[in-house]
């Protein structure tokens, strides 16, 4: 999602906005450390912690019930013409605000490609990773197995 | 004669003091950390968020801190604490065909595309104490495969499905938004999304025990365990204001499907029917407890018999809740001074009634 | 929806500024009639909203109260402010929604378009929220029922007298029936349906 012209940006969204919801507090900041702080912003709905009711369906697939509640932020911040938005599962208010502020820089052609290179893209790729590499350590748990007697009669 | 009296509340404040060096314990040995309570004591954080019903890892780390590893006064605490947020919206129902797998077996079929996955269990260790646990444990690193799992896991049920052989789980087609029984009364009959959702908040050890009874013959039906897998899923919601599916990040679940026999009845040919359990983090013992009273609870939909308490959806509903069920049971300590001072009085007339009867007997013999 | 970005902030208190709406809303209903001002500092909301209608949506609406407007609030501008700032969904069926929010000159709408509640759940109903030029110097109109002591008497501008008919064919649908709103700029005052109300020279 590096080169993706800007016409495409709107598809690219939801995609940044998940690989924001997945990060913490301190990836976020190293960014605005190496890049003169907090850029100037409005506050267009504080960051605040709610829930939202998870639901999931009987067996998988069939009528929808509501399984339990989780705690998520959200944060709402406008910069120049463009808001920005976040929302993430758990009760990280700076968190929320740093992303909020990301997504707004990452809708700006003028910082978007900037944003992608230093935060977006590390992070996908370690979220990637991380998810990687804990399929490898199920998959030595994966049975093989072996036939013993085979009962043709 | 009753005297209204006040008082008690240096000595209620006490407590607080008291039960703070209490939950410290041995100032000589080091505090315990929310983190490595929701690190190291992660089964015992998972129950607190199911009975709870609040999906926070570190929330039900310091609830189990608070209340010195009472997992039902710490379901409180995160309930309580749930009635001071708003509520954002209700996520998309997450889909457990995509969870990035962590375990996966079925007691069902042995060759499932994707395999059996043991994942990290205790099923295989022998209930032996590792003593090296009593001194620091170390950094155990496990071994990692070459390869990953399969990309694709299939669920057990909608494999069978194809078949025609297994009872079929799918929406109406209103797939009407789901009763919230944080936001309305329950009422009897009550539909299978009223009982998932009060069998998922509920008590583990109830629906342990009415599992158990229904595998012991109250209830009568043989389950298998079709599936049971863990791992993450993420979670979708779509704000009103922006109007299109975010991703709000992954949460672990565990997910179990039983397999039922089902004789068949005069609507409905004989086919497996199903039992569904989902729980948060990692808790195969409440999944699969909850898939079999979710089964038992079709009785009435499947034109079964229903004698057993496991069977009867009022009985279960009612009870299932510790949070409910502990608040009524538990405010018993607290002063009825006033109830029982009038039981007592009721009790003395009535014995000096007796009293009386009794010598004016005597005296007309 | 996306938002633009010139969308009018909301309350710069959340959690404050509601919770005295909340109680002036309260009071109000406590006390049919009353004109009770809103206090709680609103930035200019660049719609036709009044002030104080606008408080009482961030107050009261949220994703599980539908809203729906009539043609004079049916903007743009309006609908995103309102789902913007509470996160309420609208809706064009009047019947279907929590809150309806209209024009004293359109306030002739059948009531029985509204959710009048149900036997079990007479609170389930729907809140009219009804925009006057003023709430002071009209047609009065004469108050009596629960809250008031004898008798207390209003003359908001703007509401026509087949209103107050239907207001009175609202009133003897208690323990049904919708609750109403009064709101010019910043003053409110509710008249819930257990308030009966006549024009003065029909007493």
């Amino acid at each position: 999602m590096l080169d993706t012209p800007l016409t495409d940006m709107n598809s690219l969204r939801p995609r940044w906005m998940a690989v924001l919801a997945r990060s913490t507090q301190d990836d976020l900041k190293h960014y605005f450390d190496q890049n003169g702080g907090l850029p100037d912003h409005h506050i267009m709905k504080a960051a605040e912690t709610g829930t939202v009711m998870v639901e999931g369906r009987a067996g998988g697939t069939g009528q929808r019930f509501n399984t339990g509640e989780a705690t998520v932020t959200r944060c709402v911040v406008r910069l120049g013409s463009h808001m920005g938005f976040s929302y993430a599962l758990g009760r990280d208010k700076n968190h929320a605000l740093y992303a909020a502020i990301l997504d707004a820089l990452l809708q700006d052609p003028a910082h978007h490609h900037a944003v992608m290179v230093a935060v977006i893209k590390p992070l996908q790729e370690r979220q990637a990773q991380v998810r990687l590499e804990r399929s490898r350590k199920a998959a030595t748990t994966k049975v093989e197995f072996f036939t013993l007697v085979r009962g043709d009669g | 004669m009753y005297v209204a009296v006040k008082g008690g509340e240096a000595a209620i404040l006490a407590t607080h003091d008291l039960i703070a060096e209490e939950r410290r314990g041995d100032p000589a040995l080091p505090e315990l950390s929310v983190n490595q309570i929701s690190e190291q004591m992660q089964l015992a954080c998972a129950r607190v968020m199911n009975e709870g019903s609040l999906y926070d890892k570190s929330l039900a780390a310091l609830a189990l801190k608070q209340c010195q590893g009472d997992g039902v006064e710490a379901a409180f605490l995160l309930r309580a604490y749930r009635t001071t947020l708003p509520r954002f919206g209700s996520s998309l129902p997450v889909d457990t065909a995509q969870m990035a797998i962590r375990r996966r077996v079925s007691a069902a079929f042995k060759d499932l595309p994707g395999g059996q996955v043991l994942g990290p269990t205790y099923d295989y260790t022998h209930r032996l104490f590792d003593f090296a646990l009593m001194a620091e444990g170390g950094t155990p690193s496990a071994p990692v495969a070459e390869l990953p799992l399969d990309a694709a896991m299939p669920r057990v049920p909608d494999i069978l499905g194809a078949e025609g052989l297994m009872e079929d789980e799918r929406p109406d087609a209103l797939d009407r938004t789901p009763f919230d029984l944080t936001r309305d009364p329950v009422e009897f009959p009550a539909d299978r999304d009223v009982r998932l959702q009060a069998l998922a908040r509920g008590d583990e050890g109830f629906l342990l025990g009415l599992a158990y009874s229904v595998q012991r013959g109250f209830g009568g039906n043989h389950p298998f365990a079709g599936e049971i897998r863990m791992g993450e899923v993420s979670v979708h919601f779509i704000p009103e204001e922006l109007g299109f599916a975010i991703d709000l990040g992954d949460i672990t679940v565990t997910e179990c499907q039983m397999i039922n026999q089902f004789q068949g009845s005069k609507d409905i040919p004989p086919q497996f029917t199903r039992g569904y359990g989902f729980a948060f983090g990692h808790n195969e013992r409440k999944a699969m407890a909850m898939a079999i009273v979710d089964r038992s609870l079709k009785a009435r939909d499947l034109g079964e018999a229903a004698h057993y308490p496991a069977q009867q959806e009022e009985f279960v509903l009612y009870h299932a809740d510790n949070v409910e069920a502990s608040g009524f049971v538990e405010h018993l300590k607290l002063p009825h001074y006033v109830d029982f001072q009038g039981e007592l009085e009721l009790l003395r007339k009535i014995r000096a009634e007796q009293a009386a009867l009794a010598q004016q007997n005597e005296a007309a013999e | 929806m996306t938002a633009p970005s010139t969308l009018a902030a909301g309350f710069s208190d959340p959690v404050l500024h509601s919770q005295s709406v909340f109680r002036s809303v309260l009071d109000a209903m406590a006390n049919p009639g009353r004109v009770i001002s809103l206090n709680s500092p609103l930035p200019a909301t660049h719609t036709a909203l009044p002030q104080g209608l606008a408080m009482i949506l961030l107050t009261l609406a949220d994703y599980e109260t539908p809203v729906f407007l009539d043609d004079a609030f049916d903007t743009d501008l309006c609908r995103q402010w309102i789902v913007f700032h509470t996160g309420a969904a609208l809706t064009t069926d009047s019947k279907q929604s929590r809150f309806a929010v209209l024009s004293s000159q359109s306030a002739f709408l059948p009531l029985d378009a509204f959710d009048l509640g149900d036997a079990r759940y007479p609170d389930r109903s729907c809140t009219l929220l009804i925009a006057c030029p003023s709430l002071s110097g009209g047609d009065a109109i004469t108050l009596t029922g629960p809250g008031i002591e004898t008798t207390h008497t209003i003359a908001p501008q703007g509401l026509s007298q087949s209103f107050w008919t239907q207001l009175q064919d609202n009133h003897s649908l208690f323990p049904l029936g919708v609750d109403i709103i009064l709101c010019a700029e910043t003053e409110i005052l509710a008249l819930p349906r257990t308030t009966l109300c006549r024009m003065k020279d029909a007493v």
